[in-house]
């Protein structure tokens, strides 16, 4: 096979000439994909970073402001660079490694300039395959240090790495680290600050990566002994001695004899089963369900209590501030309903990553991507697009941030711009309202009803990513090749970390456009202000006569009751009676509102356009007022059709379902428009977070906007095919 | 070992960098889909023993059945 230079060939670079135009300097860290280097990174930075993208990408870069680690007592900046094979390959990642180290490129609102430092962080289990992007490194000639991680592993499989060698033969400053236990952290710290260009034993060919590969090989022969069956200390050959554990007969070191091969079966008899076109689907579906069960069962408590402080300070709100203020609406109905329905899924979210995480870090997350891309690939999606998916089920917000995983571009739009179409938990509300209408008395056909619902979600998802796939986003995907990472306990910091930074940028989100857009809605559906309709004052007048009325006139004509049971049974019917008229009156002024605010007019006003679905002026209203979350239709339902303010109270199905359009006559719910309903709300994009959350991780509301029209256009026309055909 | 990979410039030069180069010396962990083969080490260098661990990759069988190999042992 052919060896093609480089695609850019590597300018030699000389960073005491490279303008730095921010006070800091910039350090990148560099290294292939499994090298342990984010986990490095988390270790220097804790969880002191910034989070951006690389200028003009999506891809998410974070920058580490390391205290002093530069002479001169200059603070640098820790770019961690996206894991690359090859900084000469053209993929994106490759792409921005090669631009940022030639000072071209820089994550957004960061100064432009040559690296300082380069930092390449090494597996010293693959040492020889990492080394040739050392030596692409050391092409561009920028002061450099090589981090030797995961130390412990190759120790435990007999590998000796003499820093000082491999230092001799790189001409650069080597560093063995553990960086899940932090062991030589402090020695990176030293190095970044001694670091110089490298000046090689051997110097680095050029050409491509063959030459490359037998430059490292090499390299690696200087560096490394291979102690396996020997004394690490005398080299004693210790192969033949008993028991796997005990002293060296030569100089009395306590060895631990390790045996590659033995772990190497072991590693392939997991993989065998893992990777068996049936055993390890069986294996995935069952770590996936666990995974999906954790997500709505133990999410569940944090959810409740985060539903519980945003009732608690709606309350007090209510109790301190003045009653029907326009500030007590705008933050209990706009700020904290808005966001408040979006931060609840917080825990979900925090689990999901948390989970994933812990999952990647085992090594068996690679695994079930290479299993899946034979079930997604005819779609045109990749294996990685799977857990994105699934996630998707609990809300499509974390399904869309967990595409980052997902290397090539055009793979994962496809996966964001389907991934709302899997039915997600707010959807359930929806799902139990429509299905209980269709099949009232019949809870083995609702369920299947829900079943179908979900079914066509993911039909709707993979067909739209097949077509997407063929039109817009046309193009060959990357192909299925893997580096399937050796089994490891997993960490647990490492895991929190990526917790905390996943939660952060959601909660963010939430906190800036998600709060707006629910700002926007709330105005919408609480303006104008209109005067209640005559009935309600007549309703009010009803209740204080009522209120003031003589108990007597409560009392039960029936005998059999003692004295004290017969004015028990008074206070209970005056109290009721009270009780029934004020809240007929509050659902009249509920539904009159709704109808007179703006998203009531404007669903009276657009009811032409949801005609040909079956859906009156009160269905239009839910449709509209929905838009910015799903679930809202349910409680839109309630005001308007029922007219209560509460959508969970007992009696409100029964009373949509009589409910009755303006003749009086024509049910509200027929049998045709719970169908056009229920399958409008499968497909539709009614989840305005969503949105905003695909316009952030696609980097284009141009994304969201094709999402939008997509989505809904579908549903529109799939509704109204249903409706028409059992109209 | 690995003789000649025949697919397009870009997955080529992918396969490279993730060890899959020209006279890679491989193992096959795992034949079928997916296929599983260890790297242990390159054909020419100064070395050619098996490197302790190496590196494991995974590839779909359609690009599997575009590496051709010659089997040493």
């Amino acid at each position: 096979m052919a060896t093609p230079a480089p695609t850019n060939p590597a300018p030699a670079l000389n960073p005491a000439n490279a303008r730095y135009e921010g006070d800091a300097r910039i350090i990148a860290l560099l290294g292939n994909p499994n090298t342990g280097k984010t986990t490095l990174f988390n270790r220097i930075s804790g969880l002191n970073h910034k989070t951006s993208n690389f200028a003009g990408t999506t891809l998410e870069a974070r920058i580490a402001r390391v205290r002093a680690g530069i002479e001169g007592g200059r603070d640098g900046d820790l770019i961690d660079l996206p894991g690359v094979y090859s900084i000469e390959l053209d993929v994106l990642e490759s792409r921005i490694a090669r631009e940022v180290l030639a000072g071209q490129l820089a994550p957004r609102g960061h100064a432009i300039g040559v690296p300082e430092v380069c930092v390449v962080v090494v597996d010293a289990t693959n040492l020889a395959r990492n080394l040739t992007l050392v030596g692409e490194v050391i092409r561009r000639r920028l002061p450099t240090l090589v981090v030797v991680n995961m130390i412990d592993i190759a120790r435990r499989q007999g590998l000796t790495i003499d820093p000082h060698k491999l230092g001799e033969a790189l001409g650069c400053g080597v560093v063995l680290t553990n960086a899940r236990t932090g062991e030589g952290l402090d020695r990176v710290r030293i190095g970044i600050r001694q670091a110089q260009i490298p000046t090689p034993l051997r110097p680095v060919p050029g050409g491509g990566q063959t030459a490359l590969r037998i430059w490292a090989e090499e390299i690696f022969s200087l560096a490394v002994a291979e102690n396996v069956g020997m004394c690490a200390k005398c080299g004693y050959d210790i192969s033949l001695l008993p028991g796997r554990k005990g002293k060296c007969p030569e100089c009395g070191t306590t060895y631990v004899r390790t045996d590659t091969s033995a772990s190497e079966a072991t590693t392939d008899k997991i993989d065998r089963v893992l990777m068996h076109p049936v055993l390890g689907v069986l294996v995935f579906a069952a770590i996936m369900t666990g995974l999906f069960w954790s997500l709505f069962s133990l999410a569940a408590y944090p959810m409740d209590w985060i539903d519980a402080i945003f009732a608690w300070t709606t309350g007090t709100l209510h109790g301190v501030l003045p009653r029907d203020s326009i500030l007590v609406e705008l933050l209990t109905d706009g700020v904290i309903a808005g966001v408040g329905a979006t931060v609840i899924f917080l825990p979900q979210i925090c689990l999901l990553f948390f989970l994933i995480s812990l999952l990647e870090d085992t090594g068996y997350l690679a695994r079930a991507a290479l299993l899946m891309d034979r079930v997604l690939r005819p779609f045109g999606l990749p294996g990685h697009a799977f857990v994105p998916l699934l996630s998707s089920h609990a809300c499509a917000l974390p399904g869309i941030m967990a595409t980052r995983a997902i290397p090539d571009r055009k793979e994962r739009l496809a996966t964001i711009l389907v991934a709302p179409f899997v039915t997600c938990s707010a959807r359930l509300p929806v799902y139990v309202l429509l299905t209980g209408l269709l099949f009232t008395g019949r809870p083995a056909m609702a369920a299947l009803a829900f079943v179908g619902c979900y079914a066509l979600g993911i039909a709707a998802a993979v067909f739209s990513a097949l077509i997407a796939r063929r039109t817009i986003l046309r193009g060959r995907g990357r192909p299925m090749v893997m580096e399937l990472p050796s089994y490891k306990v997993p960490s647990l910091r490492t895991a929190l970390i990526t917790t905390y930074q996943r939660g952060w940028v959601f909660l963010r989100n939430a906190g800036t456009n998600i709060l707006m857009i629910c700002i926007a809605l709330w105005w919408l559906s609480s303006y104008p202000k209109v005067e209640p309709p005559p009935r309600v004052a007549e309703l009010r007048e009803m209740a204080v006569i009522a209120e003031r009325a003589p108990i007597e006139v409560y009392l039960p004509s029936r005998d059999g009751y003692t004295e004290s049971q017969a004015i028990d049974i008074a206070r209970h019917e005056h109290r009721s009676a009270v009780q029934e008229l004020q809240a007929a009156a509050d659902r009249l002024e509920a539904r009159h509102r709704a109808a007179n605010s703006f998203a009531g007019r404007l669903g009276k006003f657009i009811q032409p356009v949801f005609e040909p679905l079956g859906y009156d002026w009160q269905l239009s209203i839910g449709v509209i007022s929905s838009f910015a979350a799903r679930e809202v239709f349910v409680s839109t339902m309630a005001v308007v059709v029922a007219g209560s303010n509460d959508a969970e109270d007992e009696g409100i199905l029964q009373q949509v379902a009589s409910a009755k359009r303006d003749d009086g006559v024509t049910p509200v719910f027929t049998r045709a428009t719970a169908w056009s309903l229920l399958i409008y709300y499968v497909l539709a994009m009614q989840c305005l977070p969503t949105l905003a959350v695909t316009a952030r991780e696609s980097g284009s509301w141009k994304w969201a906007g094709l999402q939008l029209v997509w989505m809904s256009g579908l549903a529109y026309i799939a509704a109204m095919t249903v409706y028409q055909v059992l109209a | 070992m690995i003789r000649e990979v025949r697919m397009p410039t870009d997955d080529a030069a992918l396969l490279r960098a993730m060890g899959l180069c020209d006279c890679a010396l491989l193992t096959v962990a795992r034949s079928g889909e997916p296929f599983v083969v260890t790297v242990t080490g390159v054909d020419g260098a100064a070395c050619k023993c098996h490197r302790a661990g190496g590196c494991r990759i995974g590839l779909s069988r359609e690009m599997a059945q575009r590496i051709f190999v010659s089997i040493i042992a």
